[in-house]
């Protein structure tokens, strides 16, 4: 273990996936504790990690934004003895890739220039210690200090063709697709492969690990933007001539078997590799006894069934791995099957190419073809659950559904920060919809999906759209009046509204003409200096007005007051509909954030209500936001009397108590 | 509770030896790593008793074993320790160099009445170590001449002008050792890459080439009480071949081959290979229904054997039972579970 010279060479696992599209997995499992049967993925991927530069040993330094610290300890312990060194670190909201090399940057987690192999995924598998890999980059860097990184490449299992080009004699790195959504840019350097001899390859996918040298942490921090890898290497070719680094290309021998899983349909492929030995020494069977959790490792039976040591295998099975305590009736067929501990199948079932998870009950005739299943699931008898599904933990399918492909069957609604996904009911379960996909398919990622998901983004963040599920125990907001979005733009808007409104307030003389008209003009001309659109001045405006004294000294009388002085503001903002709802959801806003405004809201209403009477009509709109607020935001009791009164169109006006 | 980080410690280190062996070595290399473990254990663990010693060993061998059951050399080599620990128990009471086989039950019986059992008797724990310590000694210096002491005997068992078969000669060490030692005229190496010092014939020459051969010797992974071999994959086929000619089959094993096991069906105990060996990487995905399979090891039965060669003796498959007494104490079986 010691006294070899080079040995402070380090592997930085990523044990984080933020690819949207796996959600439904980790929504409730951090990745790295995603289990296989009973094997968690990080103890999967470690097992032949720690075999890289055999026999040499390596460090190591996991990092991960879902793994808890206590959660690295544990890992630790289990493996601190096959690294040289080993070390956990949680890194606390981070996103994505970008950042996370970021924070490695940042809290000098690497030593000064050293290399390091990174692996991005950890869903990435590799038979081999990477030994000839490893001197080859070392022995490049001695020669030429340009050479900045080394992907390797490998025949890819993923099905979704990707090219790369490259110097056919130095593996240059030419051109290079990372993912079939990322745009190809056209480079300086597509002339250089009309004048070197180069390669171009389409079997070839990189596997997911590259040997880096410091440099390329310092081109993340560089640019703020980067979050994937694949947007790196891109800005490494494109500037290839300015910056002087290059990419070598290094692609694994025939007797080398390495991939990666990006998506679920190759997550399925890189388990069916796995279970029949490809990747050996990495086999179920050879996993040390201590990452099992009662340290009962798989005995390896004929047509690789892995079983665990003390039971006996199922009867009719082809690729398995099963997890303790399975019972399997004899009529069932399992080909390519994972399952968790506990898992109960029925006669007759056929299952193909199904990862699930524990307690897994399937009932009587069902067929399942191609699924990625949680923990806990029960599915009745006779159904029949299509390919390319994804089913959530803890759902419950009534005997003889049929559930179409592609879906993703989940049992509650999607988290309530996530705005991307949008859930519907049906029979009694949830399936979700990944917006920014054309179909809305969680399977594999389309060639639109970046782009798409960038504009959606992008316009959501111009429009300022108000989030319904702002949640009012959120801490990290601050202390300060009304938090919308971060868009600097409005936020400077909102601030010169706030302004000149408390300006025409403290003067006191709101009768004149001629000071409304004044406030008319500063408005507009801050929105035009701003770029603001006309809805969100017509939030901004009336949400700068909620800031005004009267509504924090919560007297009813001078809210009354102050909101029939501004009457012509009213009417000269707030005649279209689209502005009016604009208006409710600003008010909607500040009474969720504090209590005062909440409290006089009918009272806000109402007077609003009576004021615009004649000129504008508020009614549908005030209807129109009540059926859109959540069902159980708090704000509904305290506008139930309200609402009611406004739909009896009872001209009385005296005032509703509040609730 | 020094000693319990140090038996981890230990523990820790036999599983890393494991682990990075990939590809599987030598068997006496894994008998001399075995050994060398049980010998840090005894020499690091603490205990006051014989009786403690041997549930120590025992606690620690079967954890072993349990997670690399297909590895016999394990079990075996913490049987012959065991045995090694009842001896060195036995001589220290009876205050006797000499340990009579066991057996000799009559003797067995008789001593009974004179003897107390290991657990009650209180013996100095270190001499117990340094006799257990020396014991182990020797049995890896056994280890390291069993190849030599085999080729000796193989003057008895073959002529010069003998023409002999053998299965893969470059890939064990005792039979290479065997054919430097004793010169025959003609080797012919099935299925061996063409380096080696012998005519290279593949699989499909072995029955014509039978027709000439006298003998045929073989290297055993393991060897069963029923007289039934463990040998590397491919063997059957030359073993049968050779019965069809009825042509001598002789096997040579050191003693820690020797397992106490019987095994109905290879298929639980067998160990695979990689399927790139079989098969290009390349056809890894293109074939889904199709399983590869790459076993390493074959069951030959005990009626295609005609001698086992072990470094002390030369025994017929029906008498190689008598060898596990020499090697293991009775006790020790009805304990060991699978």
């Amino acid at each position: 273990m010691t006294g070899k010279k080079e040995d402070n060479f380090t592997i930085v696992l990523i044990a984080d996936n933020f690819d949207p599209h796996f959600a439904p997995v980790t929504s409730t499992t951090p990745w790295g504790k995603w289990h296989l049967a009973d094997i968690q993925l990080l103890d999967l991927a470690l097992d032949w990690i720690s075999l890289i530069n055999a026999p040499n040993v390596p460090n190591i330094l996991i990092v991960s934004a879902t793994l808890t610290a206590a959660d690295l300890a544990e890992f630790e312990r289990r493996w601190a003895f096959n690294f040289q060194s080993f070390r956990g670190i949680h890194c606390e909201g981070c996103e994505n890739v970008g950042s996370i090399m970021r924070e490695i940057l940042a809290r000098r987690l690497l030593p000064e220039n050293s290399e390091f192999l990174l692996i991005e995924n950890l869903a990435t598998f590799c038979s081999s210690g990477l030994v000839q890999q490893i001197e080859r980059f070392r022995n490049g860097r001695k020669k030429d200090k340009s050479c900045v990184m080394s992907m390797m490449y490998s025949r890819q299992i993923s099905g979704e063709p990707r090219f790369v080009g490259f110097e056919t004699e130095s593996h240059k790195l030419l051109t290079y697709q990372g993912s079939k959504d990322s745009p190809v840019n056209e480079y300086d350097a597509l002339q250089e492969m009309f004048t070197v001899g180069s390669t171009i390859r389409s079997d070839l996918a990189p596997c997911g690990i590259v040997i880096c040298s410091a440099e390329v942490l310092l081109a993340f921090s560089d640019n703020y933007d980067f979050e994937t890898f694949d947007q790196v290497v891109s800005e490494f070719l494109v500037n290839a001539d300015v910056l002087q680094q290059t990419i070598h290309v290094d692609i694994l021998p025939e007797d080398v078997v390495a991939f990666t899983a990006t998506d679920y349909g190759s997550l399925l492929r890189a388990q069916r590799l796995l279970v029949h030995r490809w990747c050996y020494p990495l086999t179920y069977d050879k996993l040390p006894a201590r990452v099992f959790p009662e340290q009962i490792p798989l005995r390896y039976h004929r047509n690789h069934v892995y079983v665990p040591r003390d039971e006996e295998g199922p009867s009719n099975a082809e690729g398995t791995v099963l997890g303790k305590w399975s019972s399997i009736a004899e009529s069932a067929v399992l080909v390519d099957v994972t399952l968790g501990r506990g898992a109960c199948i029925g006669p007759g079932v056929k299952l193909r190419s199904v990862i699930a998870g524990d307690d897994f009950v399937v009932g009587d005739g069902c067929t399942i073809d191609g699924a990625v299943i949680g923990d806990n699931v029960e599915i009745g008898a006779g159904c029949k659950i299509g390919a390319k599904t994804v089913i959530g933990p803890n759902v419950k399918i009534p005997p003889g559904t049929k559930i179409t492909s592609n879906s993703v069957v989940m049992d509650s609604h999607a988290p309530a920060d996530e705005n991307d996904i949008e859930s519907t009911l049906e029979n009694g379960y949830y399936l979700w919809k990944l917006l920014d996909e054309p179909s809305g398919y969680f399977w594999r990622r389309s060639q639109s999906f970046s782009r798409a998901r960038r504009e959606r983004h992008a316009s959501s963040h111009s429009r300022s759209s108000l989030q319904h599920s702002i949640s009012m125990e959120s801490p990290d907001q601050a202390p300060h009046d009304v938090i919308l979005d971060t868009d600097g733009a409005f936020a400077h808007f909102f601030s010169e509204i706030k302004d000149i409104l408390n300006n025409t307030f403290e003067s006191e003389n709101l009768d004149n003409a001629d000071v409304i008209n004044k406030l008319k003009i500063e408005i507009n001309g801050s929105k035009i200096t701003n770029n603001i659109s006309q809805e969100d001045v017509a939030r901004g405006v009336f949400a700068a007005f909620l800031t005004l004294p009267p509504f924090s000294d919560r007297h009813v009388s001078a809210v009354q007051s102050v909101i029939a002085q501004f009457k012509q503001i009213w009417l000269n903002y707030y005649a279209p509909r689209g502005q009016q709802l604009q208006l409710l959801r600003a008010l909607e806003e500040a009474a969720l954030e504090r209590d005062g405004v909440r409290n006089l809201m009918p009272h806000i209403l109402l007077q609003l209500y009576q004021v615009a009477d004649d000129d504008i009509d508020l009614e549908g709109a005030i209807n129109e936001w009540h059926d859109e607020l959540p069902a159980d935001s708090v704000l509904r009791p305290l506008l139930e009397g309200f609402i009611d009164w406004l739909n009896q169109d009872d001209e009385s006006s005296e005032e509703e108590e509040d609730a | 509770m020094a000693d319990q980080v140090a038996v981890s410690r230990l523990r820790d280190r036999v599983n890393l030896y494991f682990h990075k062996t990939a590809v599987r070595e030598s068997s006496s290399k894994l008998a001399l790593r075995m050994l060398s473990f049980f010998e840090d254990l005894v020499r690091y663990a603490h205990y006051e008793t014989a009786e403690q010693l041997i549930a120590i060993l025992r606690a620690e061998g079967e954890l072993l074993y349990a997670a690399h059951s297909n590895e016999f050399i394990i079990r075996n080599m913490l049987l012959v320790v065991l045995r090694g620990v009842r001896d060195e128990c036995l001589t220290q009471t009876s205050g006797s160099d000499d340990t009579l086989p066991q057996a000799d039950s009559l003797n067995h019986f008789q001593r009974l009445w004179f003897l107390p059992a290991p657990n009650q008797v209180q013996i100095n724990s270190a001499q117990l170590r340094s006799g257990v310590l020396d014991f182990i000694k020797e049995m890896k210096e056994e280890i390291n001449v069993s190849a030599e002491m085999i080729s000796n005997q193989a003057g008895h068992q073959l002529v010069k002008t003998d023409t002999v078969m053998t299965y893969k000669l470059s890939q064990s060490g005792t039979l290479k050792k065997f054919f430097s030692l004793f010169r025959a005229k003609t080797i012919y190496s099935v299925d061996d890459d063409p380096s080696a010092p012998a005519n290279v014939i593949s699989s499909v020459e072995i029955l014509s080439t039978m027709k000439l051969t006298t003998r045929v010797v073989l290297s055993a992974a393991a060897i069963l009480p029923d007289g039934s071999v463990v040998a590397p994959a491919g063997t059957l086929n030359v073993c049968l071949a050779a019965k069809r000619h009825s042509v001598p089959v002789v096997f040579c094993a050191g003693y820690y081959k020797l397992t106490p096991m019987f095994i109905p069906h290879l298929d639980e105990f067998n160990v695979q290979g990689r399927p790139t060996d079989v098969l290009p990487a390349s056809e890894a995905l293109k074939f889904s229904n199709v399983s590869v399979a790459n076993p390493l090891f074959d069951l030959i039965p005990a009626h295609l054997i005609t001698l086992v060669l072990t470094q002390s003796s030369a025994k017929t498959p029906l008498h190689v039972y008598r060898l596990i007494s020499d090697y293991y104490h009775l006790e020790d079986f009805r304990q060991l579970d699978r």
